[in-house]
Formats: C-alpha cells, structure tokens, sequence
C-alpha cells in the first residue's frame, strides 16, 4: 500500500451547514490527496452530499475553512469551481443525450463561444480521442450520448472532466446505476487517473466498493466526521460499519405487544428487479416486521411492493388470501392498506393544503357527503389521533408546509392509521429527518396500531429504530431477504449476518 | 456514405410528415385532378411561406422548452407598423417589418428569460396588449393599403428563376434557420438549455441569455413573415395572424419537435407546414367546407400529440 507523503491537494476543516434549524453538517473534516482515492462513507442523511456541495461551492458552508492546494478556496459557484479543477460528476448526469460525444467533450468550450459554426468551437479529434481513450471508451465521436448505456455516459462524463484539466475529481456513488462489469471498468479507470497524480473523492456506502478501491477512508455520520482520513489497510470493513451506523440516540427497549398466529400478509416468490434473487415472506395480525438493510439494500422496494407502490417483476403478495393487483395504491387502500412513503416531500404531502386535507386524502370516500367533505366529520376522525401524536402546533387549517418535518410526518401518519378497515400497516423511513420527540410520538403510534390488529411493516435504514420496533426483521441485501432477526436483536447481529451471508455468497 | 447518428435520429423523425405528404399527394391528386399540377404546387410553396417562417421561429423557442404566443400578432403588427413606415418613408422601410420583430421577441423573451415569468403569462400578456398597440397605431385596426403597390406586387407576384421574389426570400431565412440549427453554437446552446437546464448551467452556459435570445430569433422571424404578408396583401393588415402561432407549433410537432424541448429540427418543421398547407390547398380544391378544413387541422394536431407521446416513449425505451 502506497504511504501519504504528500500535502493534501484539498483540507476542509470543522465544516458546519445549518439548514434554518436543522444541521445538515456539525463538524466535518476532510483531506484529500492528490493520486490517491478518498472514500467518503456514509448513510443517508449523514450530511454526504451536503459536504459535497460545500466542495464544489454549490452551497456555502456555515463554519469552517476549505483549502484548495495549500491556499483558502475562492470559487464562488460550480463553475469556478470547475475552472480551478474541483471537477463533480453526479448520480444523475449532466450530459446532453441529444448532442453527440464530440459536442459533450466540448461542452465546456461551447458555453464560450455564439454565433460561430460549432465545428471550429469543437476540441480537436486528437483531444477528445485522447481523452476518450483515458477512459478507455472507444465510440465514434458522432455517436449520440443518448444511445450509450448509463455507464458509458459516465465514462463521457470522467473524459470531460479529465479534458478539463482535472485536479481533484469527485464521483457522487458513481456505481449505483452501474453493472459489475461496468463498475470493474470505472475502477480501473479510477486508479489509471489516480497513477497520473488526479485526487480522486469517492462518494459510497457500499461497503465492498470501498475494500477494492479505497487508499485512504472518512466516514460521516450524523453530520460528524467519526472516521478522519484513515489509510484503508490500517482499519477493517466492520470497524468502518460500526462507525458508519453509530447514532447517537440510543432507544431504549420498548415492551411490544403480543400478536396473533393468523398471518395476514404473505409474499411468495417475490421479485422486485429483474436481477434480484426470489423473496418470501410474510407477517401476522398484530405483529411488527422490519426490513433492515443498508441504503440501496432495497429494503424499501420490498416495502414499496408490498404495499402495493410498486411494480414487482415477479412473485405475489396477499392480503388475507386476497391477491393484491402489484402497482395498483387504489386498489390496495380498498383491502386497507396503509403506506406511509419514504419520500413525504414528494410523495406524501400536498405542501399548500391545510392539515386536515392533507390527512383524510386517502378517505375522502368515508368523508364524504354526496361530493361534499364533511369537515366535523374529517376533524372528529383525526382530533383523537392528533392528540395522540401530540401534532405542533395543534391547528388543522395550517398549510402543510408550516409544520416541521417532524410534525409533516405526524399528519401522514395519522392519514393511515385512520384508514376504517386498515389491515396493513407499511411505513418508509417513518421517521426520517425528524427530532427525537416526534419519532417517540410516531413510534408509540405504530404499537398503538399494531395492538389494535393491524399488521405492520417497517422498512428502514436506520437500524435502531427497525430492532427496537419489531418483532420479527428480515435483514435484506441485494434486493432480497437473507436472513431473519427475532425480537430483541442487536445491532451487531445484524452485522453479523450481513457478513455470514457474504462468506457464503462468495463461497 | 457516412451519416452521422444525430442526422440519421432527425432523418427518422421525418419520415411520419414525409410519408404524410406522400399519402396526402395520392389521395388529392386522384381526388382532384388539378392538384398535381406545377402550378398548383408551386402555389402550396407560396402559400405556406408565412406559416413556414412562424413556425421556423416557434422552433427556436420550443427547442429551449418554452414557447411563444405571440408570434401570431407580431405577424400582424409588423405588417402594419411597416405599411404605416413605407407609406411616409418609401421603399427602405420594408425593414422596419424585422425590426418590428426583434423589438417585440426582446420584450416577451426578456419577461421568460429574465424574470423567470411563465411563459403562458408571459405571452399571453404581450399577446393582448400587442394586439391592442396593433389596433391603436392603425387606428381602430383599419387596414393600412400600401399607397404605391409597385415594388410588393413585383416581390410577390412576378415570377423570378420559377418563383416570385419573395418566396426566394423565404427560401434564404431557412437556409439561415437551417445553418443555425445545424451549425451555429447559439443552435447547441437552445438544445443544451432545453434538454439539460441545470447541466447546461453547470458547463457555464447562460441559460436565461439562451432562452431570451431564442425569443428575439423568434420575434425576427415573425417580423419577416409580417414583411412577407404585406407584400402578398399589399396591405398592412393589424387583425391578422389569429391562432397563427398555435398552428406553427403543430406544424413543429408534427415535423418532430418535442414540446419537453431539446429538440430543434428545422426540416422537419418545413415538413410539418408542408403537409398543413398541402392539407388545407387539397381540402379546398376538393370543394370540402373550410369547417370541415378546421375539423381536419385539428385532428391532424391531435394526431400529431399522440404520436409525440409515443416518440417519447420509444426513445426513453432505447436509452
């Protein structure tokens, strides 16, 4: 393994960003250098993609110092960042598909220029060749970017960059859209660079990306730098998960209630991308089943599908013996299923209507008076279950966006818990992005609804609040179940059996 | 021969308004039998020539995912402040007519690019307050006769190497339309900002210059075709060009446009008016009711969006 003997090419010191009341980032440290891969580690919402955007000056922090080669750096927005060769290539591309390779290599050189013919605005054929085949990509340069696949796209992406006199490139969990073959290639390329002296920050949180790729290791978490530039030889996968999945809160354990044998829910075969491996699953009256797994695990598509969100490639989900139509939301709220999505921003609330709207819209129809809503009756159904969920402040005709995360969560919350035949209960991240109070609330909501025998599933990547909820977990990874936790697991469990099951898969 | 990928995607989505054309030339010239004459397609050329330059202009907008309504009255406006200059100042003030549009394309381009208003409001706005500066300047929207008809009834009517004047000057702007779209950076740049706004941003581009500059290419195309209208009417006339520019975005449509932007096919817009006016000239010869013309128009437009949505998908298909 290589040493550091160099400076770093870029230090970020004591970074904090405050978000109006939230803090994306507390104090987070990092040093990247040159012809070496950083990885930066770390869960969803553990303030990644917030310290990216600092980097590339795409938001300004609230505290601390950024150097770039040894000087504080100056770029105002992306584009001067871009000029002084702090280069991001994003998850979702920012290439033209309309335009041809030749035209997105250029693509920097165009923005110059107006009135005059392309072809003399274009780089040179040798240059882009050139800087095609870095990336060992060898298309016509008249080839269109939109007839490429996602992971030649990216390598175009890395060619610009590189073409544009690249000093520290960052790849923003470049490998999520990407096939193996795909992601061998664009970690071959990766070093290749990294040998010419380009730093290289590497975005992930997946753990076996990083043991192949990583010289040296940051992990954030909760918005805290807890792992600062270590050289990857000097530390260990499960040191670096502990520390990627150590929150803060430590929840104590709560007494669930008992449930039935009598299953309700039942998932055979399931298949929720075409590439995944055959699921089965099921969950009875009354009881609480989580599906843990890390961010990408796709822990929340099996809960998507079963609540009926989501297409499934194959496989069927009953309810009560009842086939649910996959895909169908309508049809499922008729049989009672409740779903509170991952996304509330944009797929639970209507931001300008009042609280009270917001939390009877999935029964308008038990609501309703030939066409008009009866408003005593929406408020006699939710007042019992506003107060319960302690909902700040308590006024139904505040429009959604007034509330905090917290409390937005509460209303869809309560929208489903309302549901008059509610069966089945599936919560998404319920309590994502909210403060500790609320979760509690939300929490003691979910047991509530789980005694009064509905069947409830909580997907989650927040692993504290799956193992203290359920009775019953199903560990996911790579899109299907691989092993089952029973009440009272610990953390370290989990762990344990993601690794046994990776031993396995390779043995 | 060598055809690049990008000509070979714009050579496909010609064929639907090509094979149209085709079609619509069986069926007309069995129907009518003085529809396949020279004469009688020469003069679908002539025709078209107005619509032709609005919905070259359109293209431009719509390539940058807005679009405009107001192309329509800048038509008539600018034949009207024209005749009006012509009328005081001679020959030389037939430029007033582009110049017309230019003005009116910075004003409705500087209120989308700019300030970031809607474009629905935005035109929409700029559409009935112009119809009104129209009317005023006429006088309660009288027509304005040009008081010597000399020079447009030559740059109309006389025929020079097969057609008249004017039309050859149709024929030029197209050409410029064509080299901008193929081959100018302005042309990338309104396809850049439509497709990609924020990756457009994130190469440096300028994206609401982009969008403000499309609409000043857009309102100087409409002012050239208020020049081209005065020409043939031989009078300025301030109540024309009603629902113009809604026709001009079908016939962009039907030539290949998307209305979600990034596209910007300039044949294919030709096409698309082609195969409009070829439809309106063939309805008419036939003795149809100009009623039922409306009726065709509109299920052609319709027509036309189904099958949008349709090469949206493919295309999404194949990425």
């Amino acid at each position: 393994m290589k040493k550091i003997n160099t400076k770093p090419l870029l230090k970020a010191e004591s970074i904090a960003k405050r978000y109006g009341a939230t803090n994306a980032l507390i104090d987070a440290n990092l040093k990247v250098h040159p012809g070496r891969v950083h990885v930066l580690l770390g869960e969803n919402g553990a303030g990644k993609s917030t310290l990216l955007k600092t980097l590339v000056a795409a938001v300004k922090q609230t505290s601390g110092r950024i150097t770039f080669e040894g000087e504080a750096f100056q770029a105002k927005n992306v584009q001067e960042a871009m000029a002084c060769g702090v280069v991001p290539v994003y998850q979702h591309l920012s290439l033209f598909p309309n335009l041809s390779v030749h035209e997105n290599l250029s693509a920097f050189a165009l923005a110059e220029r107006e009135m005059q013919n392309v072809r003399r605005c274009l780089i040179e054929v040798e240059q882009a060749k050139a800087s095609l085949l870095s990336v060992g990509l060898s298309v016509p340069l008249d080839t269109l970017v939109g007839s490429l696949s996602i992971g030649e796209r990216q390598l175009v992406e890395i060619a610009r960059a590189v073409g544009q006199n690249c000093k520290l490139l960052i790849l923003d969990e470049p490998t999520s859209a990407l096939t193996s073959t795909e992601t061998d290639k664009l970690f071959s390329i990766v070093r290749d660079l990294c040998a010419q002296g380009t730093a290289v920050l590497f975005v992930s949180h997946k753990m076996d990306e990083v043991a192949e790729i990583a010289d040296d290791v940051s992990v954030l978490c909760d918005g805290r730098t807890v792992v600062d530039c270590v050289q990857y030889s000097d530390t260990n996968e499960s040191e670096l998960l502990e520390a990627m999945l150590n929150a803060p809160v430590t929840s104590f354990k709560r007494q669930l209630p008992v449930h039935s044998n009598e299953i309700v829910l039942r998932a055979e075969g399931l298949k929720v991308s075409r590439n995944s491996n055959v699921s089965t699953l099921h969950a009875k009256k009354g009881e609480i089943v989580g599906l843990a797994g890390l961010v990408g695990s796709g822990a929340l598509s099996i809960a998507e599908a079963l609540a009926g969100a989501r297409q499934i490639s194959d496989g069927r989900i009953t309810i009560n013996d009842v086939l649910l139509m996959p895909g169908d939301r309508a049809e499922a709220t008729k049989k009672g299923v409740g779903y509170v999505p991952g996304d509330r921003q944009t797929h639970g609330l209507f931001p300008i209507l009042p609280a009270l709207t917001n939390a009877s819209a999935s029964l308008t129809k038990q609501l309703d008076r030939f066409g008009f809503l009866k408003k005593n009756l929406e408020i006699e159904t939710f007042e019992p279950w506003m107060e319960k969920l302690k909902l700040l402040p308590f006024d139904f005709e505040l429009p959604a966006t007034q509330f905090s995360g917290g409390n937005q969560q509460k209303i869809i919350v309560a929208r489903n818990v309302a549901l008059p035949h509610l069966s089945v209960l599936v919560l998404l991240e319920p309590t994502r992005g909210v403060d500790v109070r609320a979760r509690q609330f939300i929490h003691d909501t979910i047991v509530e609804a789980a005694q009064s025998g509905a069947t409830v599933i909580i997907a989650s990547t927040d692993l504290d609040e799956v193992l203290s909820l359920s009775h019953r977990t199903y560990v996911i990874k790579d899109h299907c179940v691989c092993a089952q936790l029973t009440e009272g697991a610990t953390r370290q469990c989990f762990i344990d059996a993601l690794f046994s099951q990776s031993e396995r898969a390779v043995a | 021969m060598h055809i690049s990928p990008a000509n070979k995607a714009e050579l496909r989505a010609l064929m639907v308004p090509g094979a149209g054309l085709v079609g619509l030339g069986v069926i007309f010239g069995y129907l009518a039998p003085n529809f396949l004459t020279t004469g009688n397609l020469l003069n679908i050329v002539t025709q078209m020539s107005i619509l032709v330059l609005v919905a070259i202009g359109q293209s431009f907008v719509l390539s940058t995912r807005n679009f405009d309504l107001t192309l329509g009255v800048v038509v008539a406006l600018a034949s009207a402040v024209c005749a009006i200059a012509v009328n005081s100042w001679g020959s030389t003030a037939y430029l007033v007519a582009p110049f017309v549009g230019i003005v009116c394309g910075m004003l409705t381009g500087c209120l989308v690019g700019m300030l970031g208003i809607q474009p629905v409001v935005a035109t929409l706005g700029v559409l009935i307050g112009l119809r009104g500066v129209a009317f005023l300047v006429t006088g309660s929207g009288q027509v304005v006769p040009l008081a010597d008809r000399g020079f447009a009834t030559w740059a109309a009517y006389s025929n020079v190497f097969g057609l008249p004047p004017a039309t050859w000057f149709v024929c030029g702007l197209c050409v410029l339309a064509l080299w901008i779209a193929k081959r100018s950076v302005l042309g990338k740049k309104f396809v850049m900002t439509g497709e990609r706004r924020e990756a457009a941003q994130l190469v440096g581009i300028r994206c609401e210059h982009v969008v403000w500059k499309s609409y000043i290419l857009a309102g100087f195309f409409a002012g050239c075709a208020g020049l081209v209208l005065l020409l043939r009417a031989g009078t300025g006339l301030p109540s024309e060009g009603v629902g113009m520019e809604m026709q001009a975005i079908a016939a962009a449509v039907i030539g290949g446009t998307l209305l979600s932007g990034g596209y910007l096919r300039i044949f294919g817009t030709i096409f698309g008016v082609a195969f409009l006016q070829t439809l309106l000239t063939g309805l008419n010869l036939i003795g149809t009711s100009p009623f039922v013309a409306q009726i065709a128009t509109g299920a052609v437009i319709l027509a036309a969006g189904v099958l949008e949505g349709a090469v949206k998908n493919t295309s999404e298909v194949g990425a």
